[in-house]
């Protein structure tokens, strides 16, 4: 590891420009840290024992620049040198000006961006939600699609945006669109699965991120994923984006066979679509979230989970049918003394929504009545009662910070808090990986797991976890599935299959069902 | 409800090219959530996004409506429509006349002043200076008290130059008996119109900047006698002048038509001096005429401007058009005129100017911003044009970079560039030109604008030069009266 | 000297708005409506905060061992001190010299984060003396302890702006936000669009000046600053 440090004595740059000079240096090859701080005797002490040589920022004031490099090699540091100098020279152009055309330095408007980019096809906006559909406007105003990830966008801008879209020929993924996967592109949150002939569309980013991983596993691919925002299939929205989306995998020569995911769609919008489905020219699997299987109608499989809409979609394309996997566990204990049995009962914490709301479905058909909380959960109050399943990633526990699949800090102290009550047996997760996910999430949640198991006495408490992610994602998907196994936590392949395991480890379940 | 139905011909190229396997992303917000398309092998261009309009919520709704609504396009042709009349102008310089006989409106009681309309008890020092100068010059006073009294008393009327087609640096006072240049549009669908300024006194103490002194006064009867007889007489040997022609050799030679016109005078004394020599026949009388033109770096601005309000006025009256065709101070308030909407007023606070001072002065002695001068900057020159006139960055401090770069910021908030006029260092790019209220509004930045900094107490004078933006109060009311008046001009939603 | 001036002028002017150096500052209003803890756990909720502001609230960013990971933690420890030292009341100005001390001039920009921090807690603990959650005297220590910090430690621009800090002016855009947290009656989206104008200032400054804010608001909320 070297270091250098420059020293540009009074080079009076203001913050924004001090920030892109570092951004642009470390962006050199070989460079490891590139920062450029105003030289304060702080400043210089931070460097300092940051392990930058002393002398060589001794000299520095607070109106001179200092830049501090770290690089692999001293070769790198050569280059650096020589691109400094650029960079400041080119310093008034790049500042006032901001376009593209002035060299160097981001566009600060999409317009610009795209003035400067004419090949650029497509707009991917996460701003605050406030000024979300401006910039998507501003997008279609270009001719270009927009995958829209920012959410708080009010249905109002979401129906005109859509509603120019369609006029235009042109796509509005979102808002509060997750997922979508452009020829092997991911988008948001995705996961880096083969390319194949199955092309699929979704009001669910996660049940696009389900499906694409439970088709990976069966070694099946996808040409297209999506997204069109979770309230595309509402009645005022009127499945704009889904129609769009179809019509395009009807089009591309790749996709031989098509998935549709959605959650509770409107009744009119499921049945106008139907026939938009059935009339395709493409085999066409449908799940709706949280209904139950209703088998072909016109050629049309609605699909009862999303494990059995991947099979059909796997079955299209001619894929080898995968093993039924049943679920082979051994319930826990019975209840523990001084318990009722009525008191023993299943917590289900999830990040991915469509996760949450399949597991009810398959819970519910094993028997079990599952709750949703209608209050926001605190870590610091007591459980509502009954068995409970609760979406982390839903607005109310999402506003002022990330999204649970990045930072999973809510969803660990609830865990915790569900450790504490003695009645919680069963806990029945979700890990989701791709790209945009947190970048190695199983140790912070087994870290979880283990403190709540500590606060319990010695009381034994299961724990299931579905992982949604494929054999390339980012963060390893063996190496993640074995910390969590490692940590005495059963790994399932799908979040049909966590919950069917999580409803047999519940001693509750079996007594029932006997009765 | 909906319209859509499953046709796939409806889906335009672009779309399909998603499904094609190359995928070029533009992001804008949260950098985190590019890093899918990044690593997965998509070309990302990151946008350092910043909410239009200054994040007003309320604001943003109407700027979205006139960028992107469904008017929109009709606005863009507008626009086109609007700068194509712009650029195509031709203002020539054909005579000097007296402000009664030319100025279409001018009464004997009418003083007309800078910027959008003042009253005398909102006045700044350097107006009310000016004021008191134009009625001792007229003989409606003889002393600054009586003059103080009668402006006071309403016995003249004041009213904005820009109501007349006319235009005035600093407090632009234009009273019935002073000379003006005529300026007339020889070329376009709107030849024949005109527009007028007065001739320009130099630089020190002037009435401009509101001083009244007894050397003013004197310098002004001059002009008045001497030196407007002899131009027009000069002018009608030789014939009109082709102003825009002259404008765009002075930018080669380092003006940038506001604050440096020392290139634009020596052409204009190159074109006049022959004339002037013949035209007289009092060798003394010619001899001063040109020893005042040769010793105001300034003499070409009373120029410039005219011909920018000559420009603008092709642009004026296009409905649904969002081109700003004024930016005028008053040195209380900044107002602004749109050409959709001409002759309404938006103003704000005029702000206060950002540069060096004279030896002696400081802020503190500064007047806010004041003058018509900005139409230079509105018509696509003086600030827009820093590029072309790196030894006046020098004098506000600056490097050839920076004006490089000043030039270049404005091209982001206009609807075109005027090939015309071209930069030398920017490879011969036009200056940007026609400013579009609404790419203001998006790209929260201000036009530029390059000005002279007037004493605030009448009678000192100029005290220092710098840059200056208009005040946003102005282009946010603009905004809002945009959109409703793109609205009303809409068809009724269809049943 | 006069190079230097000029200087200043041109790079001023020739700066966008966005990021003109030193922002416009003014006084918060005398009485921006009460405030109370319940509402301002609310507003937390509505509240937008960027990743930067985040990390410095956490005192966790940047890969470890990096300068910017170091900044982070370093101002958060020292953050972190202030907001014990106003909640416990205290009203000697030594308190809090060492703490801002050691924060001014720290990190980058033209005004160092942790300058930024600084004024952002100062805004703030006048803004709870209204509603009696901190104390008034050990908020006029705590901001008395600005001024005195030296010129030289910090930049210019830092140095004014903690200057006008210690004589209660604030940049509008940090007044505006801070006046409205914690009034019941502010309304959800005023506060929410308030706070990404304010993130949306300079390269970091606004979210640095928020951070500041917040940290305090936790203080309150938790009785102790949130990890």
């Amino acid at each position: 590891m070297s270091t250098l440090v420059l020293v540009r004595p009074g080079c009076y740059q203001d913050s924004a420009r001090l920030m892109q000079v570092s951004r642009e240096l470390a962006a050199v090859p070989g460079v490891t840290e590139a920062v450029a701080m105003m030289g304060t005797e702080t400043n210089r002490r931070l460097l300092a024992d940051a392990g930058f040589p002393k002398a060589e920022l001794a000299g520095a004031t607070p109106l001179d620049m200092i830049v501090a490099l770290r690089a692999q090699s001293p070769e790198a540091l050569d280059t650096v040198q020589a691109a400094l100098d650029g960079l400041l020279a080119g310093r008034g152009a790049s500042v006032a000006s901001g376009g593209v055309a002035a060299g160097g330095g981001r566009p600060r408007t999409v317009a610009e961006a795209l003035e400067a980019h004419p090949d650029a096809n497509l707009v991917s906006v996460a701003v605050p939600g406030l000024y979300a559909a401006f910039v998507a406007h501003r997008a279609l105003d270009a001719g270009r699609s927009v995958f829209l990830f920012s959410d708080n966008v009010s249905i109002a801008d979401e129906v005109a945006l859509k509603r120019r879209a369609s006029d235009r020929g042109l796509l509005v993924m979102g808002p509060d669109c997750g997922t979508a996967i452009l020829s092997g592109v991911g988008l948001g949150f995705a996961n880096r699965v083969e390319r194949g002939p199955v092309g699929i569309v979704g009001a669910s980013g996660t049940g696009i991120q389900e499906l694409s991983c439970l088709l990976d596993r069966k070694g099946v691919g996808i040409s297209h994923a999506i997204g069109t925002g979770s309230r595309d299939l509402s009645e005022a929205v009127d499945g704009m984006m889904t129609e769009a989306g179809l019509a395009l995998l009807a089009r591309d020569p790749e996709t031989r066979c098509v998935l549709l995911v959605a959650k509770h769609p409107a009744e009119s919008v499921a049945r106008r679509l139907h026939v938009v489905l059935a009339k395709l020219g493409k085999p066409v699997t449908v799940r709706y979230l949280g209904e139950p299987a209703r088998g072909a109608v016109d050629g049309v499989v609605y699909a009862g989970s999303l494990d059995e809409a991947a099979e059909s979609a796997a079955k299209w394309v001619g894929a080898r049918p995968s093993p039924e996997v049943a679920a082979s566990v051994e319930p826990e204990e019975g209840p523990g003394p001084g318990q009722s049995s009525g008191q023993v009962r299943l917590v289900g914490l999830f990040g991915g929504g469509s996760l949450a709301a399949e597991a009810r479905c398959v819970l519910a058909a094993s028997g079990l009545e599952t709750v949703v909380p209608a209050e926001k959960l605190s870590g610091h109050a007591p459980l509502p009662p009954g068995n409970l399943i609760v979406d982390t990633g839903d607005d109310a526990y999402t506003v002022g910070r990330p999204h649970p699949m990045v930072d999973q800090t809510v969803r660990c102290e609830l865990i915790r808090a569900a450790g504490a009550d003695l009645s919680v047996r069963v806990l029945l997760l979700d890990l989701v990986l791709g790209d945009g996910a947190h970048p190695d999430p199983a140790p912070e949640l087994v870290s979880c797991v283990v403190a709540a198991r500590a606060a319990r006495g010695g009381r034994p408490l299961a724990v299931v976890v579905s992982v949604c992610g494929s054999r390339r994602d980012p963060q390893g998907t063996a190496r993640q599935e074995d910390l969590l196994r490692r940590a005495g936590i059963h790994v399932a392949s799908s979040a049909a299959l966590a919950a069917a395991e999580a409803a047999a480890l519940l001693p509750r379940v079996r007594e029932e069902v006997a009765r | 409800m909906s319209t859509s139905t499953v046709s796939t011909n409806t889906l335009n190229a672009s779309t399909s090219v998603l499904l094609d396997g190359r995928l070029e992303v533009v992001h804008a917000g949260i950098d985190a959530v590019a890093e899918a398309p990044r690593s997965t092998g998509a070309t990302v261009t990151l946008v350092d996004f910043e909410p239009p309009s200054g994040g007003d919520p309320r604001r943003m709704t109407l700027l979205s409506e006139v960028l992107s609504g469904p008017m929109a396009p009709e606005i863009d042709a507008a626009n086109a429509r609007a700068l194509a009349r712009l650029l195509a102008s031709r203002p020539h310089l054909v005579g000097i006349g007296i402000a009664r006989d030319v100025i279409p409106g001018m009464a004997e009681d009418l003083f007309l002043h800078a910027g959008p309309p003042v009253t005398w008890e909102r006045m700044c020092g350097p107006m009310r200076g000016a004021v008191i100068g134009g009625l001792l010059h007229e003989g409606r006073a003889k002393s600054v008290e009586e003059a103080t009294t009668l402006a006071a008393s309403g016995a003249v009327r004041f009213d904005p130059c820009h109501h007349h087609d006319a235009v005035g640096p600093m407090a632009g006072l234009v009273t019935p008996s002073m000379p003006v240049f005529i300026v007339e549009d020889r070329g376009g669908e709107r030849a024949g119109t005109r527009t007028f300024c007065t001739l320009n006194e130099g630089l020190g103490k002037v009435l401009r900047y509101g001083a009244f002194s007894e050397e003013v006064l004197a310098r002004l009867e001059f002009m008045r006698d001497t030196l407007a007889p002899v131009l027009s007489a000069a002018l009608a040997l030789r014939g009109p002048i082709d102003l825009k022609h002259l404008m765009a050799q002075a930018l080669q030679m380092g003006d940038e038509g506001h604050n440096r016109n020392r290139a634009g005078t020596s052409l204009l004394f190159r074109e006049l001096a022959p004339a002037i020599v013949r035209a007289t026949e009092d060798r003394e009388r010619a001899a001063r005429v040109l020893e005042f033109v040769n010793g105001n770096d300034h003499f070409y601005l009373n120029l410039s401007m005219p011909m920018g309000k000559c420009m603008l006025k092709a642009a004026e009256g296009e409905s649904l058009s969002s081109l700003v065709t004024v930016m005028a101070r008053n040195g209380t308030d900044f107002g602004i005129q749109v050409a959709s909407m001409p002759g309404r007023w938006f103003t704000g606070p005029a702000l206060q100017v950002r540069g060096l001072y004279f030896p002696g002065f400081t802020e503190a002695d500064a007047n806010p911003d004041i003058g018509d001068s900005a139409i230079t900057e509105t018509a696509g020159f003086g600030g827009f044009a820093m590029g072309a006139a790196p030894a006046i960055v020098q004098f506000v401090g600056g490097s050839a970079e920076d004006a490089l770069a000043a030039t270049r910021a404005m091209r982001r908030i206009t609807l075109g560039a005027n090939s015309g006029f071209a930069i030398p260092a920017l490879g011969f790019a036009g200056t940007p030109t026609g400013i579009d209220l609404r790419l203001v509004e998006e790209r929260n930045l201000l036009p530029q604008i390059n000005t002279g900094i007037a004493h605030r107490d009448p009678g000192v004078g100029q005290v220092g030069a710098g840059l200056v933006n208009p005040p946003w109060e102005a282009f946010h009311a603009a905004l809002e009266a945009l959109a409703e008046h793109v609205r009303a001009a809409a068809p009724p939603p269809r049943a | 000297m006069r190079t230097a001036e000029i200087t200043n002028v041109l790079d001023e002017a020739m700066t966008p708005a966005r990021v003109r150096t030193p922002l416009p500052c003014r006084e918060l209003d005398p009485l921006p409506g009460p405030v109370s803890r319940a509402s301002l756990v609310l507003d937390l909720a509505c509240i937008f905060l960027p990743a930067r502001t985040r990390a410095l609230l956490s005192g966790q960013g940047g890969e470890p061992g990096s300068v910017e990971e170091m900044v982070v933690r370093w101002a958060h420890v020292r953050v972190g001190s202030i907001v014990r030292t106003l909640l416990a009341g205290d009203v000697r100005v030594v308190a809090y010299r060492p703490d801002a001390a050691a924060l001014t001039g720290l990190g980058p920009g033209l005004t160092p984060t942790g300058d930024d921090l600084l004024v952002g807690l100062a805004a703030m603990s006048q803004r709870l003396v209204g509603g009696g959650l901190v104390e008034a005297r050990a908020a006029v220590a705590f901001t008395t302890s600005l001024a005195g910090l030296p010129a030289g430690e910090t930049t210019p621009v830092a140095h004014r702006l903690l200057q006008n800090a210690s004589k209660g002016r604030f940049p509008s855009v940090l007044a505006s936000a801070v006046e409205m947290l914690g009034n019941p009656h502010a309304d959800p989206e005023s506060l929410r669009t308030l706070t990404v104008h304010l993130a949306a200032t300079g390269a970091h400054s606004g979210a640095d000046l928020l951070a500041g804010a917040i940290s305090l608001v936790y203080g309150v909320i938790d009785g102790e600053v949130k990890r």
